[in-house]
Order: C-alpha cells, then structure tokens, then sequence
C-alpha cells in the first residue's frame, strides 16, 4: 500500500503538534491524550488478533493504513471513522503511547519522500507480491527493538537455491544515511520492472541470484527521525552494559582486524564505537550469519557485494585497516580487480574510486570482512553529496538523479559477478566456466582467497 | 604543499598558508591583508613587501603542510594568540604544524571551519589526545589520551582536570580548540592534526 498525501500530512502534523508540546515544555501524558484523544483526526493504534493476510486485508477495507505487521497484531493509523469500522469487526483498538507514536513518526515534511521503515517495508512487500516469481521476502531476523531485517531474493526460479554467482545489496548500516534505502529501493525497482523487457535486465536476473538487506539498521534510523527533525545518529539502537551510552557502530564491529588499527573507538559513547567483541551488534551478527549461511560445499557463493553509505561521492575497495595497498594475505590479482571495476564504476557515476583507508582508517568494517573472510569483491559506495553541504540529509528531490545516478555502476557489477577477474582480463586464467552452454561463469574460490582472520 | 613567512607579524595579519591543491599562480602567497584602514592597508603592504624583498629578515618559524583535497589550513595572530585555522571542503584532513625558530610554547588555539567534529586527534612528542563532539540527543565531549609511540600504547580516557584536555568549544559556525596545558609546558616545536567532521 502506498502512503496517501493525506496521511502523509497528517503525520507531520501529528510531528509538529508533538515538537512543539515539547518545547512548550507540556508533559507527555498531556500530550498522548492530544495526540491520541484528537477526536477529529486520525491517530495511532495497535490491534491484536490480527494474524494472517485475511485479517490484515479486512482491516485495511475499512480504510484504516497499516504501518507494521507483527506475529499477531498489527499498528494502524485509522480516522474516527474508520476506527468504528474496526470496532465493528468485533477487533480491540489500543491506542499507541507518545513514544510509541514518535517512533511512528515520518521524515520531517522537507524529506516526506524518504521511505521510513513502515513504507519501506510496505514497498518491498508490495514488489513481493507483485512479482512472485522473481522476488521473495524473508528476514535474517529482528534488530534489537524488533524489527524485521528483511531479505530480498531476486532471481529467476526464486524459490531454487541454483548454482548461479550471488550478488549482495546492503543499505543503511548508518542510521543517518537516509539516502541508501532509496538507493535499495530503486535498484528493486529497476530489476523488477525492467525485467522481461530490458534485455540486459532480464540476463542479469535469469543469470544471478541476488540478495537485498535493504535497512541493516532500522531502529537507529527510525530514532533518527523520530522527533520530526534529524538528530544525526550513525550507530544502532543497542544499549551497551554498564553505561548510558547507546549503540554500537554497525560498520566497525566486523570480524577482520577488529579494533586492530586505530579505526574505531573503543569509547562506548563515540560515534565509531566498535563494540564489545566483533559482531556483538545484533544485526552485524545477524548479517554475518547470512553471509556464512551462504559458504555451500566450502564454495562462498556470493562473489559481489556493493554496501550504500553516504556521503562523499566516492568508490571503496577494501583494505579500510591499512595504508598498505596489498597487505599480507591479498592476492595482487584481486587488487587490480578491485581498482580496475572501481575505475569503470566510477566513470560511470561520476564518484571518486580510491581505496578505503584513503578515506581516513576504519577497521571491522563490513567490506574488509567480506573480503578477508570470504574473498568477496566487496565495494562501498557512498553517495551523494561530495560535500558536507547537504550532508546526510539532502533534499527529497534529489532522489530520483542521485538513485539513478549508480544505475549503470550497478548493473556493470552484477553483470560481472560471475567473473570479476574480467576487469583485468584474468578471467579465462582465474575464472571457471561451470554452464558453458548459457555462458556463465564463477571465479574461483581456492587458495588464492585470503586465509581471514 | 609548505609554505611559510617571518616571526613577529602584524596583528590581524595572516601570517602562514598551506592548501593541499595547486593555487593559482594570481593568488598571492604570504601576508594577506584582513583590515579596512588605508593607513594599517599600506603599514601591512609595507612590511609585506619587506618580506619579500629582505628575505634574510622574516626568517620562517611556522611551516604548515596539510593533507586532503580542498583543505586550507593557515596561521594568524590576533590579539597575540596564535590560531591555526582549517577550512576544510571535504570536511576530512590532516596538517603538520612546526616552528623553525624556537617554540609553539605561546597562545595557541585551533579554529576549525567544520560543521561537526567526530573526531579531532592532536598530536606532539609522544601525545596523541583524541577529541570527538558526539551528535544525537546524547552527544558530549569525549577525551581520550594515548602516551607513549609504541602501536599497544594504552589508550584512556581523560576529562577536564587533564593536562591532556583539549578545551573544545562550538563557536558559531566554526568550532574552537584549546591546545592541552602538557602541550605548553612542554615547550615542543610542532603539532599534527587530522579531523573528521562526521565519519561516513
């Protein structure tokens, strides 16, 4: 279901009402019965006994929008009107706290075309849907506050674990880089509605089995619009024993040189806080159980992987923990796989390729491991703006072009996941043909993958 | 890129300039003038052209060499305090700071042109203090120290009572750094600096 402008302006208005309660200084009590009590107006409301499609869909004919579903309820914004409809279908409507609503609450109404967590999961079930053959959703599993990490499968054949070369999409590891949901989004649209029509389209999804994690880090994005304006957030939403500080850093907290080189912080309340062990992040544990799960027969079957952030403009190839270019345990081979794509990608979409510590240091981040552990050719991009003005927060607007914008990066990668080694011209030396009669290939996974750590 | 100019300037006078990208040959290097009065114009232009024309006689003492693409660090003197002040494009950067001719012993501070500073390290002798205003609802200044050169160094935290302590201050649209007491008593020649304005 798609969000009405209407609801869309009632949710700010329900933002604006609460920010300025707020700074009125008006207790929250107060302020719930405002909220929730507003006779005129819809508002928020969980309701249990609703467990199935069937149920869900004789809800949604009253007119009431649902926002998110769970085991057995489901969270609705309804009129007065439509909350009598509700009532009718002998269902119990309890109305949401304040701070139950301002996790509700949308992008401040500048950025109303960003997908929160609720549209989002409200597109990708909608494309699940629509495209059944081609798309299936699941979850690797729920973020601390209980959100679903959804899996996005996207495949001719989708219910077959065939013997294709994977491609993994992450987004959204940082709370505030609001932008990489849209990046995810539009990638899915792209694949989907272009398939059966665009030719390339229509190989790239016949000849991969492509894997989607389109919010890494809900709950620290939601925080991060909770109250109607940014707050800046990077880290997720996990409290961390013995002190008042939240959230770890999802991108430092990777097994492959953790904490090793000065790229993290091992201070709970900073910004790159690395955790208490690799993978203590809920949903980095939960991510590198998905990658593992994917190691069939001792063959790692995801062989690209492209990690959206923003913002900078630029293209980053492992190693994030060193200067070194090719440090111990990388092959020079993959190297010059890595800067040759990167260079293409980024004559493509305009970003600057360099290597990931050319950045500043970052150890345990994601791409590192991915590489490290499991010879992935893992890339990060981060996004629009080159700048900081805009930051982490540009306008709705751009996010047509700026989406668009890695349209062909995109498509160049997974066209080339059966054989990065391509880019260098290695791939007859260093690449095995496993179907010859439709052409697809996988590099190897031997002794040339580095050993991890 | 090391550029570099004469002890003693005249107040308000920007004495030192490093930019990490070519500039263009118009732009001039050196002692720009910051006031208005045509008698302080001409008193500036004077001892700028003195400068140039008499090099024996501003015999270089601060040298500044930054790293990153569209990074501006440069030095001046007002009021009799020496700042250090970073423009930084990107937002993300490094600069060496060193005297030639005796110590930066002297009022110091740092005027970062940054939007945010998720992490600030200073560096001299064996010292490195790291400084990050967090964001978010909760974000505070948050100190660390780590003595000594070796990789396995301990690092810990300090707070305002350090000698450590960078005194970190949100100035309008710029944030202001205090260099730590230890830094002045040890009387050293040079300083580096990398910051970070919000990690991507």
């Amino acid at each position: 279901m798609i969000r009405t402008h209407a609801h869309r302006q009632h949710r700010w208005w329900v933002s604006t009402s609460l920010a300025l309660g707020l700074s009125a200084g008006l207790a929250l009590v107060g302020l719930q019965a405002s909220a929730q009590e507003e006779a005129d107006g819809p508002a928020f409301y969980r309701v249990q006994g609703v467990s199935d499609a069937a149920g869900r869909s004789r809800v949604a004919a009253t007119g009431a929008l649902i926002i998110e579903t769970s085991a057995d309820s489901v969270v609705l914004e309804a009129t007065p009107e439509e909350r009598a409809s509700v009532k009718a279908l002998g269902l119990a409507l309890e109305p949401l706290s304040t701070e139950q609503t301002l996790q509700l609450l949308p992008f401040p109404q500048a950025s109303s075309d960003y997908h929160d967590y609720a549209e989002m999961t409200e597109e990708i079930q909608a494309t699940a849907r629509r495209y059944p053959k081609i798309f299936s959703l699941s979850s690797i599993g729920q973020s601390r506050e209980g959100r679903e990490l959804w899996l996005g499968k996207l495949s001719d054949n989708v219910a077959v674990d065939e013997r294709e070369p994977e491609f993994l999409f992450t987004h959204h590891i940082h709370a505030r880089e609001h932008l990489t949901v849209e990046q995810g989004l539009y990638t899915l649209r792209m694949l989907t509605q272009e398939y059966g029509f665009n030719p390339q389209i229509t190989d790239i999804v016949n000849g991969r089995e492509i894997w989607f994690i389109f919010d890494v880090n809900p709950d620290g994005g939601e925080f991060d619009i909770a109250t109607g304006n940014f707050v800046s957030w990077r880290k997720n939403r996990q409290p961390n024993p013995g002190s008042a500080s939240i959230g770890t850093d999802l991108n430092r907290n990777w097994g492959f040189q953790w904490g090793c080189c000065g790229g993290s912080s091992g201070n709970l309340g900073s910004s790159t806080y690395r955790g208490v062990m690799p993978f203590s992040g809920i949903e980095t544990g939960l991510l590198k159980d998905f990658v593992d799960s994917r190691v069939i027969d001792g063959v790692q079957q995801i062989s690209a992987a492209l990690d959206f952030h923003s913002f900078s403009e630029l293209i980053l190839w492992p190693y994030g923990y060193t200067f070194e270019d090719v440090p111990a345990g990388m092959d020079p081979d993959d190297q010059a796989t890595f800067v040759a794509m990167g260079q293409a990608m980024a004559a493509m979409n305009g970003y600057t390729p360099q290597q990931a510590s050319d950045l500043y240091i970052a150890d345990g981040v994601s791409i590192d491991w991915k590489y490290g552990q499991h010879g992935i050719f893992a890339y990060t991009f981060e996004m629009y703006p080159r700048n900081g003005n805009g930051g982490f927060y540009p306008g709705d607007e751009v996010i047509p072009r700026e989406t668009e914008r890695n349209r062909e990066a995109i498509l160049y990668m997974l066209a080339n996941a059966d054989c990065p080694y391509r880019a260098i011209g290695k791939d007859a030396e260093l690449c095995t043909v496993i179907d010859p009669s439709r052409g697809d290939w996988i590099r190897p996974h031997s002794a040339k993958r580095p050993s991890g750590n | 890129m090391v550029l570099c100019c004469g002890a003693e300037p005249p107040q308000r006078t920007e004495i030192r300039e490093s930019v990490s990208r070519p500039r263009s040959a118009a732009l001039p290097l050196g002692v720009v003038l910051r006031g208005s009065r045509a008698l302080s114009a001409w008193f500036v232009c004077a001892v700028a052209l003195a400068a140039v024309a008499c090099p024996a006689a501003s015999e270089p003492d601060v040298a500044i060499q930054s790293e990153g693409e569209g990074n501006h660090v440069t030095a001046t003197l007002v009021d009799g305090l020496s700042v250090i002040d970073v423009r930084s494009e990107r937002g993300i950067g490094s600069a060496r700071v060193e005297r030639r001719a005796g110590d930066l012993s002297g009022p110091l501070a740092l005027q970062l042109g940054l939007r945010g500073l998720e992490e600030l390290r200073f560096a001299y002798a064996d010292v490195r203090v790291t400084a990050s205003l967090g964001n978010g609802p909760d974000g505070v200044l948050q100190q660390s120290v780590v003595l000594g050169a070796e990789a396995s160094a301990a690092e810990r935290p300090i707070g305002p009572d350090s000698p450590y302590w960078l005194a970190v201050t949100r100035a309008g649209e710029s944030i202001r750094v205090e260099v730590p007491r230890d830094f002045r008593e040890r009387r050293v020649r040079s300083f580096s600096i990398s910051w970070v304005d919000f990690f991507r």
